[in-house]
């Protein structure tokens, strides 16, 4: 069985560690479940393997519960349904990107992207996420305050300055709207009309931080992409 | 690459740049529309399969870190330049087309030269090929189910 799963997280205030959420991944069914990992993709290929699995796994639910007390079997099914659908669409991108007639416009498409300076914030975005990704599948919590969505216009480590958790930085701690940006804002297609300044001096309004979606702020969007 | 792929919001951005930087440029519209969640994301972070040495490395380092803001000045290190193409397309995957959404709309308005148009350009073909690949899979699934 699988013991309790816990996340580093250091503040200031030292060393201190908070429960994960629970994720489902062939790697945990196969521990939970004591079955071997071949077994486990095979069953979230159909919708009976995944009734299986997810059935299987409910009668685990009390050591779960006592390791993520947030333990919830709706995200269970739905996660289990996500690992099918998004490995066919990984399948699917691998194949695209490598049919011979595609890898003329990939090679550019990368080379395109590659030519992005070193500390622009859209790569930073990128090589965190490969980073923190070594730790395994990782739980959101963890993920909205460490992978900032960051303006564009600043340089990393103004990015870094906000990713530092004000209360010295442990996670649960802190709501997650307020690490990585004080909007939780969407960029905006509508036509915006200039702040209009009554003042008497009749100044230019002060500039205003652009936006900084976090994470959670992008997923819980009614954008659908 | 000459065309670039973008959704009707996006497409106002574009016309209010600069000529010198619009003119030349194929716009086709992005009309895939796909309903992405943070469950789809995290499980994309669980299928990544980095191999690119240096990646392994960072990943490694990562993991000694103390606290998060020990992060950024560890990754600050590399650039994409560094990164084998078939690692860049794990992690553009992993992403998803709901963050490179937010990244293209953010370069749509600052952007101030051909390699920004090209990097766009790039971005949203990227975002095309992951929303087909998704939406093919979310078809295949939903038949699969029925």
């Amino acid at each position: 069985m699988v013991s309790t799963e816990q996340i580093k997280s250091a503040g200031r205030g030292g060393r201190r560690e908070v429960p994960r959420d629970f994720v489902f991944t062939p790697e945990r069914a196969s521990q939970y479940l004591e079955k071997d990992m071949k077994t486990i993709i095979a069953e979230l290929q159909t919708v009976k393997g995944r009734d299986r699995l997810f059935e299987e796994f409910m009668k685990h639910e009390d050591q779960i519960r006592q390791e993520h007390p947030d333990f919830d079997p709706d995200i269970l099914r739905e996660q289990i349904d996500a690992q099918g659908e998004m490995r066919l669409a990984k399948r699917g991108l691998l194949e695209d990107a490598n049919t011979p007639e595609k890898k003329g416009i990939w090679k550019r498409a990368w080379e395109a992207v590659k030519s992005f300076p070193r500390k622009h914030p859209f790569i930073t975005t990128a090589l965190i996420l490969a980073a923190v990704a070594g730790g395994g599948y990782l739980a959101w919590k963890y993920l909205v305050n460490v992978i900032p969505v960051p303006d564009v216009a600043k340089p990393a480590a103004a990015v870094a300055e906000k990713v530092v958790a004000p209360t010295g930085g442990a996670f649960d701690a802190i709501p997650a709207g307020n690490i990585v940006g004080p909007a939780p804002a969407m960029p905006s297609y509508a036509p915006t009309t200039p702040p209009v300044d009554g003042g008497i001096l009749g100044g230019v309004p002060p500039p205003q931080p652009t936006p900084v979606p976090s994470l959670k702020d992008i997923f819980d969007s009614p954008l659908k992409y | 690459m000459d065309a670039i792929y973008l959704t009707a919001g996006e497409q106002k951005l574009f016309d209010a740049l600069p000529k010198t930087l619009s003119k030349g440029w194929q716009v086709e519209e992005e009309d895939q529309v796909y309903e992405d969640t943070k469950e789809k994301f995290m499980v994309r972070i669980s299928l990544m399969n980095l191999r690119d040495p240096k990646l392994l490395a960072l990943q490694e380092r990562v993991k000694k870190t103390r606290s998060h803001e020990e992060i950024i000045p560890l990754v600050d290190q590399l650039s994409l330049a560094d990164i084998s193409e078939s690692d860049l397309l794990e992690l553009f995957f992993a992403m998803g087309p709901k963050i490179l959404s937010v990244n293209i709309a953010d370069l749509l308005k600052r952007a101030s030269g051909p390699a920004d148009m090209n990097a766009i350009a790039a971005l949203t073909f990227i975002r095309r090929s992951i929303l087909t690949s998704l939406l093919s899979a979310s078809t295949q699934w939903s038949a699969r189910n029925k």
